[in-house]
C-alpha cells in the first residue's frame, strides 16, 4: 500500500500539498466547501452589509489549506512540492514582498476577471532559519481585494501575511 | 509512456478498492464493541439535555432534532493497535458518504470533522480526534435534520456556567486527553 501511494505521488497524481495533512511536525488547517456552507448559513437572516458581504465572500470560496513547518526537512518538501505545484499549475506571481527578513510570495490563478482569482497561494519561505515555512492555498471565486479579509478571519500562524496583499 | 503507466496505476488502485471490504462507521461501531481497548459511551440526549419546561419551543425543536451521542475512545497503551485503528477510521471516513468540514492538526494532534446530510438538515455530526501520544476519540452525534445554525442560538441562550446541561457523564472519555 505504502509502494503504491509513493509511486502514485511521484508520478504526479496529487497535484495538492495533502500529504502535508498528516505530517509530523507539520502544523496543517484545511476547510472544505461545505464548512463554508455551514458558516454562511450561521447567520443568513443578519442585516449588517458588512456581515452580509463577509458571507457572500465566505460562499464562494471552496477551500483554504494552511501548512506550517519549523522542521528543516518538511520545509525542504513543502518547498519543492510547492514548486512543482507552481509549474505544473502554471500560477503567475502576483507579487512578492520581503518583510522583516521573511520572503513571502504571492501566486494566483487567473479567474473570471482581473480582479477575481480562482486560486490563491501564498509560500513563505522560512528554510535556513527558525522561521516557519508555511503554505497557503485558497481556491474558489476570490476577490483578491478580500484576501485581507480572509486573513483576518481564519487567524492562522503565517496567516497574517496575506494582509500585505495589495490590488491597486 | 506515461499514460500506460497510469493506466496501470489506475488499475492497481481499483483492485485494491474493489477488494477491500468495505466497513461503515456504524459496523466499526459494532465490531469495537467487544473490544476491551476501548471506552465507549452511548448517550440519548434525554439523558443530558435540561428538563423541557425549562425550554422555550424552539430550543425543544434542537434538542429533538439530537437523537443521541456516541463515543468511542482509545486511551494510548499500544502504538502499533493506535496506528491501525486510526488508519482504519481514516479510510471509513472518507468512503462512507460522510463530508469532510475541516481538519486541523499541529505536530502531535489531529481533529477531523465531518458531516452527513445537507448543509441545513444534518443526519450526522463526526468529530475524529487523536492524540499520539494519548489515543484517539471518535464521536458521533445522531440526529435527524439538525441545523447548526438552530444549534449555535441554542448555545448562546444556554447559560454553560449553569449545571442545566449534564456532562457529568462524559468526564470518563475525557480522561484519555488528560
Amino acid at each position: 500500500m505504502t509502494v503504491l501511494l509513493v509511486s502514485v505521488s511521484l508520478t504526479g497524481f496529487s497535484q495538492n500539498f495533502e500529504k502535508f495533512e498528516d505530517m509530523k511536525d507539520v502544523t496543517s488547517m484545511v476547510m472544505n466547501q461545505k464548512m463554508f456552507k455551514l458558516l454562511g448559513k450561521m447567520d443568513l437572516d443578519s442585516k449588517d452589509p458588512e456581515m452580509k458581504n463577509y458571507i457572500n465572500m465566505v460562499n464562494s470560496l471552496e477551500d483554504i489549506q494552511v501548512f506550517t513547518t519549523k522542521n528543516p526537512s518538511a520545509a525542504s518538501m513543502m518547498k519543492s512540492e510547492f514548486n512543482a505545484y507552481k509549474t505544473s499549475q502554471k500560477l503567475e506571481q502576483l507579487m512578492r514582498v520581503k518583510d522583516d527578513g521573511k520572503n513571502v510570495n504571492f501566486y494566483y490563478k487567473p479567474g473570471k476577471s482581473d480582479d477575481f482569482v480562482s486560486e490563491f497561494l501564498m509560500f513563505l519561505n522560512g528554510s535556513g532559519s527558525d522561521e516557519d515555512t508555511v503554505i497557503i492555498k485558497i481556491t474558489g471565486d476570490i476577490d483578491l481585494k478580500e484576501i485581507g479579509k480572509i486573513a483576518s478571519s481564519i487567524n492562522f500562524k503565517g496567516s497574517e501575511e496575506l494582509k500585505n496583499v495589495k490590488v491597486n | 509512456m506515461k499514460f500506460v503507466k497510469l493506466t496501470v496505476l489506475a488499475l492497481a488502485f481499483l483492485s485494491l478498492m474493489s477488494c477491500n471490504n468495505e466497513q461503515s462507521l456504524q459496523e466499526y461501531y459494532v465490531d469495537s464493541k467487544q473490544n476491551d481497548n476501548f471506552i465507549m459511551l452511548d448517550v440519548p440526549t434525554s439523558l443530558i439535555a435540561p428538563a423541557s419546561e425549562k425550554l422555550s419551543a424552539d430550543q425543544q425543536k434542537v434538542v429533538k432534532s439530537v437523537k443521541k451521542i456516541n463515543l468511542l475512545a482509545y486511551s494510548l497503551k499500544d502504538t502499533g493497535f493506535y496506528n491501525s485503528e486510526t488508519a482504519k477510521l481514516k479510510d471509513i471516513l472518507k468512503n462512507d458518504d460522510y463530508d469532510e468540514l475541516m481538519k486541523v492538526g499541529n505536530t502531535e494532534q489531529r481533529m477531523r470533522i465531518f458531516i452527513k446530510g445537507d448543509e441545513d438538515a444534518i443526519d450526522e455530526v463526526v468529530v475524529f480526534a487523536q492524540d499520539e501520544n494519548k489515543g484517539f476519540v471518535l464521536a458521533r452525534v445522531l440526529g435527524e435534520d439538525m441545523n447548526v445554525a438552530d444549534m449555535v442560538r441554542f448555545a448562546e441562550t444556554m447559560d454553560t456556567s449553569s449545571a442545566t446541561l449534564n456532562t457529568g457523564s462524559f468526564e470518563g472519555i475525557m480522561d484519555v486527553f488528560k
